[in-house]
């Protein structure tokens, strides 16, 4: 039972996280495209980094082998979504987007940074300073000529009065409430010499199929835990209803923050600002 | 340690009271946080549509300058510029299906009028060398974006509130705590936006 509780909760894991397949950001450059050289990668990276040192704006230049179908100004804002580019409560991070294979290339800004980088200057930094390099088939050139651009626009010190824009509020999560429930409920069985009472496993069942729906908002596996879980209470010894209480508060998630090669994402949001081009 | 028949009835029905008192409480703090997550996620939307019909005057002023005798476009979209203006924009509009599907059909009036004159542009080589026409196309394409970006996150914002408001047992307590409560509504894609206009030259 414990085994199907679990499998339980990993599959609505997965069909919360299920869309695109992001590439993993390794670092402030992710060359997947392999346009850069090593050196030219540790360049940038240099510099992106003295960008955010000096503003906390995070730039992050991405190269794709494929956009898997997806128009680039689509998958731009969900990638810089996924990773969280740019600090959390300033949503200050671009993203310079090169996809060879589709001939596309994309400035994605995030709320903060429109105002600094907005989609006029975006646009004019790709029609003339990247895609000239890139329609004589020198990407590398082009990428390192763009992210000085970009990075120049953001140093400029009289564009630095930015529009910070608040991140909707979270929506607190049930968890909160329904953990302190399973522990007193625990604390209540356990005080219980025996649980063969019709009333009390009844409600203990109950109780499992509520919890199980609120985390799973599954009808037949709520079900199959309250049935299962009313049976062990009524004609289970102690020690295994236990067992079973024991078990239910060992779920939960751990926040996962990236971080690699001393950078890790500030949790930015975007809302699709920014200039398209393609050659 | 052994309690009475008589107590663990009450400790049972205790408790059962108490389950059903928070989850009742949860439910309902979920559904006030989700519909302030709806109406930012609408303001957000009309923040978006705001911001196109600003760039409009000035777009079609340097149109005019170049291209005077495109009339017929350039007067379709300043029509349609003032018909979103006239209206009403307010949160209040979810809870009025009617001035949400007026909203939707002139806004879709405006979208196709405006994508019908980026291509009569197309015939007039000067002004796609101008630079002030270069930079509001830009920001005309990025807004459009950042309107179905705003529309999207609205759409699925929309999507997780009204299944909530469907589902058991968060219906059954919601119910109680805040009445019947109004799923909300959601865009559809009008037909202006699934057919790209056509231009003869």
């Amino acid at each position: 039972m414990k085994k199907f509780f679990i499998s339980g909760l990993f599959l609505v894991a997965a069909v919360l996280f299920a869309a695109i397949t992001f590439p993993e950001l390794t670092g402030r450059v992710v060359d997947n495209a392999d346009l850069l050289s090593p050196e030219q990668e540790q360049k940038v990276s240099l510099q992106l980094e003295a960008l955010e040192s000096n503003t906390t704006d995070q730039l992050v230049v991405v190269t794709l082998k494929s956009l898997d179908g997806y128009d680039i100004a689509d998958y731009g804002y969900q990638l810089g979504r996924h990773w969280g580019i740019g600090q959390e409560n300033k949503d200050n991070g671009a993203l310079l987007i090169v996809a060879p294979n589709e001939r596309k290339v994309r400035i994605e800004v995030g709320y903060g940074l429109e105002g600094v980088l907005t989609d006029a200057k975006s646009s004019w930094i790709i029609q003339n300073i990247i895609l000239p390099a890139f329609k004589s088939g020198e990407y590398d050139a082009g990428i390192q000529a763009g992210a000085e651009a970009i990075v120049g626009i953001l140093m400029d010190p009289s564009e630095m009065d930015e529009a910070v824009q608040a991140d909707p509020e979270n929506i607190e999560s049930l968890f909160g409430i329904l953990f302190p429930i399973v522990a007193f409920f625990s604390i209540f069985i356990s005080i219980l010499p025996t649980y063969k009472k019709p009333f009390v496993s009844t409600a203990i069942s109950i109780f499992f199929g509520f919890v199980t729906y609120s985390i799973s908002h599954s009808v037949p596996i709520s079900l199959f835990i309250s049935v299962v879980v009313g049976i062990v209470a009524y004609f289970g010894k102690t020690d295994t209803g236990r067992s079973v209480t024991g078990s239910s508060s060992t779920g939960g998630y751990s926040g996962s923050s990236f971080s690699s090669g001393g950078f890790s994402s500030g949790g930015g949001s975007f809302g699709g600002g920014g200039a398209s081009g393609s050659w | 340690m052994k309690l009475s028949k008589g107590s663990v009835w009450i400790l049972g029905i205790v408790a059962v009271l108490i389950i059903l008192g928070v989850m009742a409480m949860s439910y309902h703090n979920k559904a006030v946080s989700m519909d302030e997550k709806v109406s930012a996620s609408w303001s957000q939307v009309l923040n978006q549509y705001k911001r196109r019909s600003d760039l409009i005057p000035n777009l079609v002023g340097t149109v005019k300058g170049y291209a005077s005798h495109e009339k017929d476009v350039l007067t379709q979209v300043t029509e349609a510029r003032a018909k979103v203006g006239q209206m009403q924009l307010s949160p209040q509009m979810l809870n009025d299906p009617a001035s949400f599907a007026a909203f939707e059909k002139n806004q879709g009036a405006l979208t196709s009028a405006l994508s019908r004159l980026m291509l009569v542009v197309e015939r007039y080589p000067d002004l796609k060398a101008n630079q002030n026409f270069l930079s509001l196309q830009s920001q005309l394409e990025g807004t459009e974006n950042r309107i179905s970006v705003a529309r999207r996150d609205y759409i699925e914002v929309v999507r997780v509130f009204n299944t909530m408001l469907r589902r058991f047992p968060a219906k059954f307590f919601l119910s109680v705590t805040d009445g019947e409560l109004e799923p909300k509504p959601t865009f559809s894609i009008g037909e202006a936006e699934t057919k790209t206009p056509e231009v003869a030259f």
